[in-house]
């Protein structure tokens, strides 16, 4: 059976990067003896699939990612044995069975944030948001592999609020996400210097939840919507 | 002190999991509920620190008892000590980030001499002093083990004191007699005397030096009565009943050995004489199958790990290696786990084995002749012939392996040019095996390559008296290798190891105290991390000899007489003197001696009355 999980990662665990969360998930759940089905050839991978790769240094409370069991098991039970074997900091909160063929990544559109900050100058937090609201074009450097490239990051950046108080402060962001377009905290970061001027240095990041996009609305993959074989 | 460790630290620094700690099965205790806190200190980084398998079991030893915490603490890479000294964030350990300095008893284990300089600088971080002599009531002990231990002169004014041998048992005794100290509430000098009671613990600062006019050691003898002359090492009699830790840490980031590690046996039958681990080891005790299947499995279960591997220090020699592996094979296909195989000799068994463990991967196969020509591998009693290799290799290429390594020691006693030509036309045989294999059957792309080690002489080897080759003979050889391999084959790659790091590598080894001297000197000289390339600075290490007064030829490159009172023979590992010297003589005469499966040669390991030793009757001391 295959099954979505929504998980968290708290501070303490975030200092690893996306292959050491892939491992961790690989070795939890041969403690937990949930078998994993592996792919077929050569190199047998088990096939578990994260939504969105999780940079180091990002907490989160809203990753997800797909299992495909060789056994059927109780989505109550899934989850307790497998939180049982996951250290610390890292828990998985929901798990849906899904039918659908569609690549978990494939269905992230968006992601929301919340990035905390220090500014140099203090400054008021609605100018320095309708100020980026006001832009029309907002164009950051994004390192590719063939080089430096041109990004217009203005209409993938869907939501801000924010507040501050003196000097430090956070942002609530909705940010486009996924396979194209994806728009990391630094590049939202970089385009707020960019385009207001202000020296201002992000302090932590958190995302708070990934997103597809079903009838017009965000919604968490968790959803029905994206569940369901693929018509 | 509890270290606040936040993202404007930890966001700065390469790896920060490495100073973060709450891995799975990290031992978690309150430290006000313990009598003794133990930071067991490893002076390298976290990846190679927590690789290494002595740590794991002692970890798990002390942190078996309800009295003892026993902590973890790791080498800070340099981008972190930088900001440590920024901002006077003390050593911490990773399970409680309290400062090492609060602790009752700090360990090292000593791998290898290039992390001592760690050593100093880890104390110095913690603020402990670094001299011995120096520390007082408020200050933890610190203690040493490992296999460096076995010639600790060189350390011996920075440590407290040293553990001999197999530290599991006697780790114990020092916990116990620590707690009567400490309730007690005597001296700091009463505890060193009480720990040179136990058998196994060196107190350097309860010996006397004098050295003679030449500059070589005139006596060893204990300051006074009740101090033992010799200090015998411990070992552990019984391998099956010794402790082994299933629940092992699982790191998050990567390590240099990030897999289940199962230690088959300990010690080595064949006694090699360049080898130091096949003397000090002494003598061979193995685990039974069914124990180390139980301990497997335990360990699968508790770490969720996706590999295993044998460890030992040949892992052909294990007696019941075809049945022991089958079952292990069976148990690890069940649970798709791989299982690594190291040090095995290629046979056709053999090769049918690595071919069902691992499915994933031919990784590159592994062959140490140690010497290019049958002449010299017989000094070094290297029991393999040309014959065993280029047979090995066959079965090997046409068993679709193709990346072969081969490696080669320079600098042996007797050694000529023609031995040097020889690791060249062994390599030159090896492609020649491939290239002879049928197309069919051989995978395309040959690589072969050759590995050239400095001999580093050890203590406890027949080859402890020997003067190592210097700097400038090592760099000849090697040029001459490399001419020589660039003509045989255009397949050979050749790697060939610093010189100078080895000619360090041989003082440390073989020195006595007054090179402490200049290790201190090194330290202040900003050397740290000295086996890491990027880190080693040969000059700081030089001006450190000539500001302290000492030259280094005369510890690496002096050849010593017999009647020598070398700096460690105040210690006993098992090994006899006396055998040493037999050994060496027949090293030069080119003669080899059998291992002790085929004949008990009596190098005075049967002291233990355990092992090898005493599975065969009529095995025992040679008169
Ligand atoms: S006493 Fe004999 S059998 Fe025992 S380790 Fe020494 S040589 Fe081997």
């Amino acid at each position: 059976m295959k099954i979505r999980f929504r998980f968290e990662r708290s501070e303490e665990l975030k200092y690893i990067g996306h292959l050491d969360v892939m491992r961790l998930f690989e070795r939890a759940f041969k403690r937990a003896e949930l078998p994993v089905a592996h792919s077929q050839g050569f190199n047998p991978r088990p096939h578990i699939v994260f939504a969105q790769p999780m940079p180091l240094g990002l907490s989160s409370s809203g990753e997800f990612a797909d299992v495909e069991l060789e056994k059927r098991y109780e989505l109550n039970i899934f989850l307790e044995k497998l939180n049982a074997a996951l250290p610390d900091g890292i828990k998985a909160v929901d798990a849906r069975e899904s039918t659908s063929n569609r690549n978990i990544m494939s269905i992230v559109e968006a992601a929301r944030y919340r990035i905390d900050f220090n500014a140099m100058q203090s400054s008021d937090i609605d100018s320095i948001i309708s100020k980026v609201l006001s832009e029309k074009r907002i164009i950051v450097f994004k390192k590719t592999k063939s080089g430096e490239k041109e990004f217009d990051i203005r209409p993938l950046i869907y939501e801000i609020t924010g507040e501050a108080n003196d000097g430090t402060g956070f942002f609530n962001v909705l940010l486009s996400s996924g396979q194209h377009n994806n728009v990391r905290p630094e590049l939202f970061f970089e385009g707020v210097r960019i385009c207001t001027g202000i020296d201002i240095e992000m302090t932590k990041m958190h995302r708070i939840m990934l997103y597809g996009r079903a009838e017009n609305k965000w919604l968490p993959l968790t959803d029905e919507r994206f569940l369901q074989r693929d018509l | 002190m509890r270290v606040q460790l936040d993202d404007k630290i930890l966001m700065k620094v390469e790896k920060p999991a490495r100073y973060t700690g709450g891995e799975w099965n990290m031992v978690v205790k309150n430290p006000r509920d313990v009598d003794v806190r133990f930071a067991f200190c490893f002076p390298d980084v976290y990846e190679v620190g927590m690789s290494h398998l002595g740590m794991k079991i002692l970890y798990h030893i002390l942190n078996k008892r309800s009295d003892t915490y026993c902590e973890r603490v790791f080498a800070p890479w340099v981008d972190m000590e930088k900001i440590m000294r920024d901002e006077g964030i003390p050593l911490f350990a990773l399970e409680t980030k309290e400062s090492v300095n609060e602790f009752d008893i700090v360990g090292f284990t000593l791998q290898y001499e290039m992390s001592y300089t760690n050593v100093l600088n880890m104390l110095d971080l913690a603020g402990i002093p670094k001299l011995s002599a120096e520390r007082n009531k408020t200050h933890p002990f610190v203690i040493a083990g490992g296999p460096c231990a076995c010639n600790p002169e060189p350390l011996a004014d920075f440590i407290d004191f040293f553990a001999i041998g197999e530290g599991e048992e006697v780790i114990l005794e020092i916990i116990d007699a620590y707690k009567e100290w400490k309730a007690a509430g005597r001296d700091r000098s009463e505890f060193l005397k009480k720990a040179a009671e136990i058998p196994g613990i060196y107190v350097p600062s309860l010996y006397n030096i004098s050295y003679k006019e030449d500059n070589t050691i005139l006596k060893i003898e204990p300051v006074n009565a009740g101090i033992p002359e010799k200090v015998r090492k411990r070992i552990i009699k019984d391998m099956d009943r010794a402790d082994f830790p299933e629940n092992i840490i699982v790191p998050f980031i990567g390590t240099v050995h990030d897999r289940i590690m199962l230690e088959m046996f300990r010690g080595c039958i064949r006694g090699c004489r360049f080898c130091q681990a096949g003397f000090i080891y002494r003598p061979v005790r193995e685990k039974t199958p069914e124990v180390l299947l139980n301990q497997a499995k335990g360990a699968i279960e508790k770490t969720g790990y996706e590999e295993i591997s044998l460890v030992s220090l040949s892992t052909s020699d294990y007696s019941c290696l075809t049945n022991f592996t089958q079952e292990l094979l069976k148990l690890t296909e069940e649970r798709k786990i791989n299982l690594s195989l190291p040090s095995l000799r290629i046979d056709n068994f053999t090769i049918d084995l690595m071919e069902k463990a691992q499915k994933v991967r031919k990784s590159g196969l592994t062959f140490a002749p140690e010497a290019g020509t049958q002449r010299l591998r017989d000094v070094i009693n290297k029991g393999i012939t040309q014959n065993d290799i280029t047979s090995s290799v066959k079965i090997a290429f046409e068993g679709g392996w193709n990346n072969v390594k081969l490696y080669f020691m320079m600098g042996l006693p007797t050694e000529t040019e023609e031995d040097i030509e020889g690791i060249a036309n062994l390599a030159k045989e090896v492609v020649d095996v491939y290239y002879n294999t049928p197309r069919k059957k051989r995978a395309k792309g040959l690589k072969v390559t050759v590995s050239a080690a400095c001999l580093v002489p050890k203590p406890f080897t027949p080859f402890q008296w020997f003067g190592q080759d210097t700097v400038e003979e090592f760099h000849n050889k090697q040029m001459l290798l490399k001419d020589k391999l660039r003509k045989a084959s255009r397949s050979i790659i050749y790697n060939w190891h610093d010189a100078r790091v080895s000619l360090l590598e041989a003082v440390f080894a073989r020195g006595d105290r007054r090179v402490g001297k200049v290790l201190l000197r090194a330290w202040q000289n900003g050397c740290r991390f000295d086996a890491w390339n990027e880190f080693f600075n040969f000059d700081s290490w030089m001006e450190a000899f000539e500001e302290e007064g000492i030259d280094p030829a005369f510890y690496a490159n002096r050849t010593r007489e017999f009647s020598e009172v070398l700096p460690w023979s105040h210690l006993d590992m098992g090994v006899s003197q006396k055998f040493l010297q037999r050994e060496c003589k027949r090293a030069y005469k080119g003669i080899t001696t059998p291992n002790c499966r085929v004949q008990c040669t009596g190098c005075g390991s049967s002291v233990f009355g355990t092992g090898i030793c005493k599975t065969d009757p009529g095995k025992g001391e040679e008169a």
